[in-house]
């Protein structure tokens, strides 16, 4: 496998130039999930208040130049990359872009903790690695849980 | 909640979304606390089994904490396909 074709994970956040609805990422997510089919990428869609993480995997070579597609998207702006690291194995392999509604933390539970987004977004490289454990976490138990019934 | 020692340093737990925590310690994953919808809370071990259900956030967590401390798990298997740097 040359290094072009090396599996890599990358992760990005950015900030929207404009309100982002429910149209709005739908559409977003309905193109990105049909050309990432094409070019064999997975991932995760995080958005919270206007905020982007996107976690993007695949052949390295096609992870890089979609990298850079987005990175001109006049959606968004800020553009910054966190995470650009090799993968021996997909994290997101049933995702052409897994996406789920990130509401933020109530104040009045969440004083005195960290918050897992904020800290993807702004957090030192340790920060940044926990965040996404978390986050990461919390997609797949969302995930499961929206293809079992609903437990109370 | 259990005061940290050298074995046991301090669990972090952070806010993920509305009504879910992640804890972990050192970079090794802990477990989970997920809000119900009866409003109760229900911790996870790390191995996503269910610790038990309690009436507040706090006490979910620091049984989740407990039940860490009775046994180590790694976090590995929340990232299975990281290589090793």
């Amino acid at each position: 496998m040359t290094d072009d074709h090396a599996l890599l994970s990358l992760v990005y956040c950015s900030t929207a130039t404009r309100p982002f609805g429910q149209s709005e990422l739908a559409e977003l997510l309905a193109v990105s999930r049909a050309n990432n089919d094409a070019r064999d990428i997975t991932g995760m869609l995080l958005h919270r208040d206007g905020e982007f993480v996107q976690i993007l995997e695949g052949d390295r070579y096609d992870v890089e130049k979609l990298m850079t597609v987005i990175g001109r998207d006049p959606r968004h702006t800020d553009v910054r990359v966190l995470i650009e690291e090799p993968l021996h194995e997909r994290r997101f392999e049933d995702w052409t872009m897994g996406y789920q509604a990130l509401v933020a933390p109530d104040p009045q539970h969440s004083e005195g903790f960290r918050d897992s987004f904020d800290d993807l977004r702004m957090g030192d490289r340790d920060m940044v690695g926990r965040a996404l454990m978390e986050l990461t976490m919390w997609f797949r138990v969302r995930e499961s849980a929206g293809r079992q019934p609903v437990e109370s | 909640m259990d005061a940290p020692s050298l074995s046991h340093p301090q669990a972090l737990w952070a806010s993920v979304a509305d009504g879910f925590y992640v804890g972990s310690r050192g970079g090794t994953f802990l477990g989970y606390v997920d809000r119900l919808a009866a409003g109760s809370w229900r911790g996870f071990d790390a191995a996503s089994r269910p610790v038990g259900d309690y009436e507040d956030h706090h006490r979910a967590m620091a049984a989740v904490t407990d039940a860490a401390n009775s046994g180590t798990l790694s976090a590995d298997h929340l990232n299975p396909g990281a290589e090793a740097r």
